[in-house]
This record gives structure tokens, C-alpha cells and sequence, in this order.
């Protein structure tokens, strides 16, 4: 019996079990937070360095339909009107298409979930994902070590700030900034395509930036082409190290930072001594490998999921259909008009997601130097995909259809309609569930501490906002009062649900709820609603970290002893709110 | 261990009963923030940007514009976007390859890597890119011989007779850290150093290497 369940049960045999439970929730809030913060962060007993990556979807992507579970208790009555009408210009809140012979293309679609553990997620999860070696994974495993916290109330409707504030909430440190002032890695922090208001460290460590299409290269350049000069005669090496080390010990009498550099020194060298050109030889393996998840994730027969994407829907120039808009200035609508809608996707990349992964785990797990490089990521993974449609209609109601039309589909899908919108990001959600999983697979495989690498990493997905449904027929808006914030940790024993919605946001025509934040008790921010603080306060908690927002309390706490996150019983149930 | 944790746990309950939730959550975090900012991380080195650092180079090396030393320099410090600095708009210049109009130093381009880049910090790219310069300098075919000229007036390569010594050290130190001195431990280290290679020159370039890749002499003041 952990000790958590030993001392609810024991004042559960003293008083009543409810009171009792919430008192051992804030006793073990407070003490074992004071315990982990006064450590400042640091390894306890056997425990490994913390890593963070944080995976910032571009764009703002609806959560609907992968991380923000409408209904996660699978209560019926946790919406009211709106969520699964069948009318198809009136929602998009949709995971599952049904066949509806008076609507565009024989089909409308409804809200549907799946069970995963003790929750409903979006149906979505209940398909499988492309593994490495050719076969399939239930998706569902993917959620095995999540927190899905949702129903955040972001304070502004702002692409740039909202991705830079899911990490770097206020003007002081960054989420990434602190775990790199506490790493030993080389190459403490590094980003891909990230700018430089994601990161702050405050030891005035600075974030690495990498090259889109250099990861590698620009990641590990400086330590290359050094010659012999530096692998050379190992015993004068080992003198001048020796040297280095006693004028090190001497610096800190000069100026209290100047060790740093020379540790840095010392990395460099660490660094220039590797077999860098086997190094790059594994990255580019990996770069293929995630190149062909997202691949598969798309275009595979074998991952098709019944009602999703397993039947041939044709299209029409009509506003559900409708997939993007020209990039000549005009703005016209590209609607998909071909006999199968699955072909929409044909051909269809995710720019730089593939190598954005494979820098992630190189930068994690070392390859094969077996100890990882970096203890920071950011990336910013592209919000949305290039495709190759075989037929599609420019303008609403055009009949002079355009064949083989490349477009590009935005999960900032202000203008994409309801059926084009299901299926397109789902097929998304797919290709980054598909990546995120392989990671974690590899992560699991590296020992760290007492566990695995995974149980010493939190991956943060995060994305700008969630979507609304208030649009007229098509597309969506920004929904940043009811954001998501998703975490994936080994040290999160089971899938998890955090945060209140509202049932219905009784905007006319488009009721029921996109996940609307609804008041929560205890989060002590505005009327009780979760903030991005409460999220952040969550991640930092977990990775052993002091919050840049303390004000605003974490949703969930790690247990010293076992290293585990739990949620605390008063957050421990989401609700939908009417 | 179950037992030790009662007492606490009575304590907390009773605070619990006295304070809103709020402080009750929050005091102890915004302590620890302040404590890390203020005493564990403080942020006194300034290190130099990639203008003072290719100038201090430039200044104990004898780099003039003339020598390829002073490429590989700019290559290797001025042109890295990890050693910070402002943008440089006469670091633009365009040349043309074919029919197309490109930049020369692309990296010098304002508004492409540098200008994110201006704050300068501790790196073990900085140090890499460093140790590659200083290897540059030191064996360079001109830059040797001028910094060696520094220390040992007159001098000449190959004299058994120019190895290091105390004193001779101690010079060519102060080339680097102006308002520095090293304390006999390092002298010793150095001498060990240097007496366990045969060849005087080679003796000095590894001297030239501790100093060159320690940090002190590239912070800005």
C-alpha cells in the first residue's frame, strides 16, 4: 500500500473518508511540495535528471478531437443541445462521421468517445497508430501516461503569445529555462523553430537554435573538423585538462560564474571526442523512421478507423467540403470534390515533424552514446499538412473542377468545413499520436535512475488554443477561454482528466461546448477558472521545478517516495458544468 | 516511516484549519523563487560578444588583415552566431556567383540568426568554436611566430633554449588575462605540462592552449 492510500485509509477509519481524503490532499500537496521544492528541483535518492520537450502545435488545433475529452465521464447528460446535432452547417464538434442520406455526401457526423481506462476520450483513440517495424498499435496505449488537462482559460486570444506563454507564462523563467539550470547535459537547452521568448534560464544559459533543415548540422557543427589536433597525443590532453581544472578552481575566486565556462570547455571537448558522422548516421535513420509514421498515419489502409476514415465519402463544392483558401490574395475556397474523400490526403507531409522527432530523441537519449545531450527542447511542430487532392473546386459552387491540386490544410482552421475539418485533423492528431508514441517507446527502452528515461521526461504538447464552434457554417474560431495543456510522463501512473467545462455556451444556433472552461474550485485565479498558470504550476511540479506562476496551484502532485504524479482528490473528477 | 509522518500530518491538518487555501499552497514557492534568483544563480560574467572576443584574438595573436588567420577568425568567431553581438550591416556584402547576387557572409546578415542571438552566454558551442580558433592561431604559420616573439624577445623557432619557465609563463599569461596573474599550483602544472614535450615550440603551443581555451580572457569588462 503506498503511503498515500495508508494515510487516507487510516483517517478514513478515524472520521468520514471524504473529509479524510481531501485533508491527506492538502497535507500531501503542501508537505511533500515543500519537501520537493526546498531540494530546489534537485535528484532525490536514485532519481534521475529531469528532461522537458515541449511540442508546441503551430496553429491552435480544435482539442475535441484528440486531447480535450468532451465527455470524460461518459455521463449522457453532460451536454445539452449542439454537440451532436446532425445538422452539418451547425457543428463541427465532431469525432465520428454516421451516414445521413439528406446530408452533403451521405454523411454527417456526431460526438463519439471511446473508453481508455477509467475515461471517455475522443473517439479518435479508440484507432490504432503506425509502429516502426510495419505493424499497428491501439492508439489507447499512447494515453497510458497522460494528463489531459482541460477547460484552461487562456487570458488572451494570441497565436504568437499563447505559444510562447504555454511554456514561458510571465516575463521571468521559462519552463525549459529551469530544467536546463539544473541540467549536466552539453547542450543544456536547444530549440527547433522556436524563438527566443519560449526560453529563460536563470543562470543566462542560452537556448541552442537549430536549423530547420540542418537539424543535425546546426546542432553539432561547432563540434566537428576539429583534426587531430584536438583527438590527438591523449596523455598531453589528459595534462592539459589538468591544467584547466586547477586555473578552474582558481577562477571561482575571480568571479563566481567562470567555472561555468569551463565546464563548458569541458563539454566541448566531450563533444569533439565523438564519432559525430555515426551520430548523424543514426539521426538520419530516425529522421526516416518518423518520416514514415507520419507517412502511414495518414495514407495507411491498415490504420483506417470505422466511421472515420474507412468508407469513400464523396465531395461537392459545398462549404463542408470547403479545405482551405487560395494563396492568391483572393481568398476563395477550395473545396474537395473528388468521389473519395480519403484521397484528400493523398501524398501529405507534415514539413519538418519527422525531423523535429528524430532531433528529440537523438537530443535524449544520446543514440548510441547512451547519455543524452540536452535537457530542454522546444519545438514547434507545423500546424497542419501539404497534401495532393485528386479533385477539388475552387469557389463555392464551381462546377470546373482542378485536378492533382496541391493545397495546405491549417489546424488553424478558421475556414475549413465540417467534414473536410473531421477527417483532415484526425488524420493530424494521428500523425503526431504516432510520433509521440515512438518516442516514448525509445524513451522507455534508456535506463535513467531507478526507472526509465520516460519516468524522468515530461513531454508537454501544447498549442496556441482550442477551437470554437460559433462560426457561421464553417470553420472555427479561437477558443482560448477553454484551452488544453497535455502532458505525457512515465512518472503519470494512468491516464488522467483534470479540469471543468461548460455544457453548452448558448451561443445561438451553435450550443453544446468545444470545452469551454467552466469554474473550478481551488483554482484561485478569476472566478475559479484554470488558468495557463495552473498548467504550467502542473508541469513544473511534476518535473521537481519551482513554478515561474506560484500563485496558481498545480493540478497534480509527484509523491516523493515513488516518484509518481497523483491528482489531488478536490481536482480529481472534471465536470461538465451547466 | 509511516509513523514518523503523524506528527506532520496533525500539524498540516491544524494549519490547514487556520490559513486561507491560498497561502497555504503558495508562500513557500515564491520564497524559493527569490532564493534561486538572488543567491544560488547570479548572472556577474559577462562574457564578450563575437566583436571583442575576435578583437582580444586579434590583439595577443598579432592578426592582421593580410594573413589567413585572420579568415579562419572571422570564420570561426565573428561569423558564429553563438558568440552574441549586435547586427553588423557592413558585415553584408554581396558577390556574384553565376547570374545571382549572394551574400558573402550569410551569417553576418541582420535579421538571420545574429540579431536573435545578441545576448551573449556560456556555451559549449561557444567553447568548441573558442578551442578551434585558438588551434588556428596557435599553429598558424604567422600568428605563432608574432605571439611567440611577445614572450621571448628576439625569438626564434626551434631553440632548445626558448623552452618555458616560470617567468616566461608568467609573460605570456598576462598577454591573455591583462589584470591577471596565476598562482604557483598552476605554474608547477604548467611546467609539468610543457616538459613533457621534447620539442620547445610544441612545448609553448600546449602552453598556449591553456590559455588560450580558459575563459578569463574573453569576459567583457
Amino acid at each position: 500500500m503506498d503511503r498515500r492510500k495508508f494515510l487516507k485509509n487510516t483517517i478514513g477509519g478515524i472520521g468520514g473518508s471524504i473529509l479524510a481524503s481531501s485533508l491527506i490532499d492538502f497535507y500531501l500537496l503542501n508537505v511533500y511540495r515543500g519537501m520537493i521544492h526546498r531540494a530546489f528541483g534537485l535528484p532525490q535518492g536514485g532519481e534521475a535528471e529531469k528532461k522537458f520537450l515541449n511540442v508546441a502545435v503551430y496553429g491552435g488545433m480544435p482539442g475535441w478531437m484528440w486531447n480535450i475529452p468532451l465527455r470524460p465521464n461518459g455521463d449522457s447528460d453532460a451536454f445539452s443541445y449542439g454537440y451532436q446535432t446532425n445538422d452539418p452547417s451547425k457543428s463541427m464538434l465532431w469525432t465520428k462521421f454516421v451516414s445521413d442520406s439528406a446530408a452533403p455526401g451521405g454523411f454527417s457526423g456526431r460526438y463519439e468517445h471511446t473508453r481508455v481506462g477509467d475515461w471517455h476520450l475522443p473517439y479518435l483513440w479508440s484507432g490504432l497508430i503506425a509502429r516502426p517495424d510495419g505493424q499497428t498499435e491501439q492508439m489507447s496505449k499512447l494515453a497510458a501516461n497522460m494528463l489531459a488537462m482541460r477547460g484552461i482559460r487562456f487570458q488572451f486570444d494570441d497565436h504568437e503569445g499563447n505559444r510562447y506563454r504555454n511554456v514561458r507564462p510571465e516575463k521571468g523563467m521559462s519552463i525549459g529555462g529551469l530544467v536546463a539550470d539544473r541540467a549536466t547535459t552539453p547542450l543544456p537547452a536547444i530549440a527547433f523553430d522556436a524563438g527566443v521568448n519560449y526560453f529563460k534560464s536563470a543562470k543566462g544559459i542560452s537556448q541552442l537554435e537549430l536549423t530547420k533543415d540542418q537539424a543535425f548540422a546546426s546542432a553539432f557543427s561547432s563540434f566537428q573538423g576539429a583534426g587531430e589536433r584536438i583527438n590527438g597525443n591523449a596523455t598531453l590532453q589528459n595534462k592539459l585538462d589538468g591544467v584547466l581544472d586547477l586555473m578552474r578552481a582558481n577562477s571561482a575566486l575571480k568571479n563566481s560564474s567562470l567555472p561555468t565556462t569551463y565546464s563548458d570547455r569541458v563539454a566541448a571537448r566531450r563533444l569533439m571526442t565523438k564519432d559525430l558522422v555515426a551520430l548523424e548516421a543514426q539521426f538520419n535513420a530516425m529522421k526516416s523512421k518518423y518520416l514514415d509514421l507520419v507517412t502511414r498515419a495518414i495514407s495507411d489502409s491498415a490504420l483506417r478507423l470505422e466511421g472515420l476514415d474507412n468508407v469513400a465519402m464523396p465531395g461537392q463544392a459545398s462549404k463542408n467540403f470547403r479545405i482551405s483558401t487560395t494563396s492568391d490574395g483572393s481568398k476563395q475556397g477550395i473545396y474537395y470534390g473528388g468521389d473519395d474523400i480519403r484521397n484528400l490526403a493523398a501524398n501529405a507531409s507534415i514539413p519538418w515533424l519527422a525531423e523535429q522527432f528524430a532531433i528529440s530523441e537523438l537530443m535524449l537519449t544520446g543514440g548510441s552514446i547512451g547519455s543524452a545531450f540536452s535537457s530542454s527542447i522546444n519545438i514547434v511542430a507545423f500546424g497542419g499538412f501539404y497534401a495532393n487532392a485528386d479533385k477539388v473546386y475552387i469557389g463555392e459552387g464551381s462546377t470546373t473542377p482542378v485536378l492533382n491540386r496541391q493545397y495546405y490544410f491549417p489546424v488553424d482552421s478558421h475556414y475549413v468545413g465540417s467534414h473536410a475539418h473531421l477527417i483532415l485533423h484526425s488524420k493530424y492528431a494521428r500523425a503526431l499520436s504516432s510520433c509521440l508514441y515512438e518516442l516514448i517507446t525509445r524513451l522507455k527502452g534508456v535506463s535513467s535512475g531507478n526507472g526509465s528515461l520516460f519516468d524522468s521526461t515530461l513531454i508537454a504538447v501544447t498549442t496556441e488554443f482550442n477551437r470554437t464552434n460559433d462560426q457561421l457554417q464553417v470553420g472555427t474560431g479561437h477558443g482560448y477561454t477553454g484551452s488544453a495543456y497535455t502532458l505525457f510522463s512515465g512518472s503519470i501512473p494512468e491516464t488522467t482528466v483534470v479540469g471543468n467545462i461548460k455544457t453548452d455556451v448558448a451561443v445561438e444556433n451553435f450550443g453544446g461546448t468545444w470545452g469551454d472552461a467552466a469554474p473550478m474550485e481551488g483554482a484561485v485565479s478569476n472566478g475559479n477558472y484554470l488558468t495557463l498558470g495552473n498548467a504550467v504550476s502542473t508541469a513544473c511540479q511534476i518535473l521537481g521545478v519551482p513554478s515561474p506562476t506560484p500563485l496558481y496551484p498545480a493540478l497534480a502532485t509527484r509523491n516523493p517516495v515513488t516518484g509518481k504524479v497523483f491528482v489531488p482528490q478536490i481536482w480529481s473528477k472534471p465536470e461538465n458544468i451547466s | 516511516m509511516r509513523s514518523s509522518l503523524f506528527p506532520f500530518l496533525l500539524l498540516s491538518l491544524t494549519s490547514a484549519c487556520n490559513l486561507a487555501r491560498t497561502s497555504l499552497f503558495f508562500k513557500e514557492p515564491e520564497l524559493v523563487i527569490q532564493s534561486e534568483k538572488l543567491e544560488t544563480f547570479g548572472q556577474s560574467l559577462q562574457l564578450g560578444d563575437r566583436s571583442y572576443v575576435e578583437s582580444a584574438m586579434k590583439d595577443v595573436f598579432e592578426v592582421t588583415p593580410e594573413i589567413p588567420e585572420a579568415k579562419q577568425l572571422e570564420d570561426l568567431i565573428y561569423n558564429d552566431g553563438t558568440f552574441g553581438g549586435g547586427c553588423d550591416l557592413y558585415g553584408v556584402s554581396e558577390v556574384v556567383v553565376g547570374t545571382t547576387a549572394q551574400a558573402e557572409f550569410k551569417r553576418a546578415f541582420c535579421g538571420v540568426g545574429l540579431t536573435e542571438n545578441q545576448s551573449v552566454r556560456s556555451s559549449a558551442q561557444r567553447m568548441a568554436q573558442t578551442v578551434k580558433a585558438c588551434d588556428a592561431l596557435i599553429y598558424g604559420a604567422n600568428t605563432f611566430p608574432r605571439v611567440m616573439a611577445k614572450i621571448i624577445p628576439g625569438w626564434t623557432p626551434g631553440m632548445t633554449a626558448n623552452r618555458p619557465t616560470s617567468e616566461r609563463l608568467r609573460v605570456a599569461y598576462a598577454l591573455f588575462d591583462r589584470t591577471g596573474s596565476l598562482p604557483d599550483p598552476v605554474i608547477e602544472k604548467l611546467m609539468d605540462l610543457s616538459n613533457s614535450v621534447s620539442d620547445a615550440d610544441e612545448a609553448w603551443r600546449w602552453v598556449l592552449k591553456a590559455y588560450c581555451e580558459s575563459p578569463e580572457f574573453l569576459q567583457a569588462w
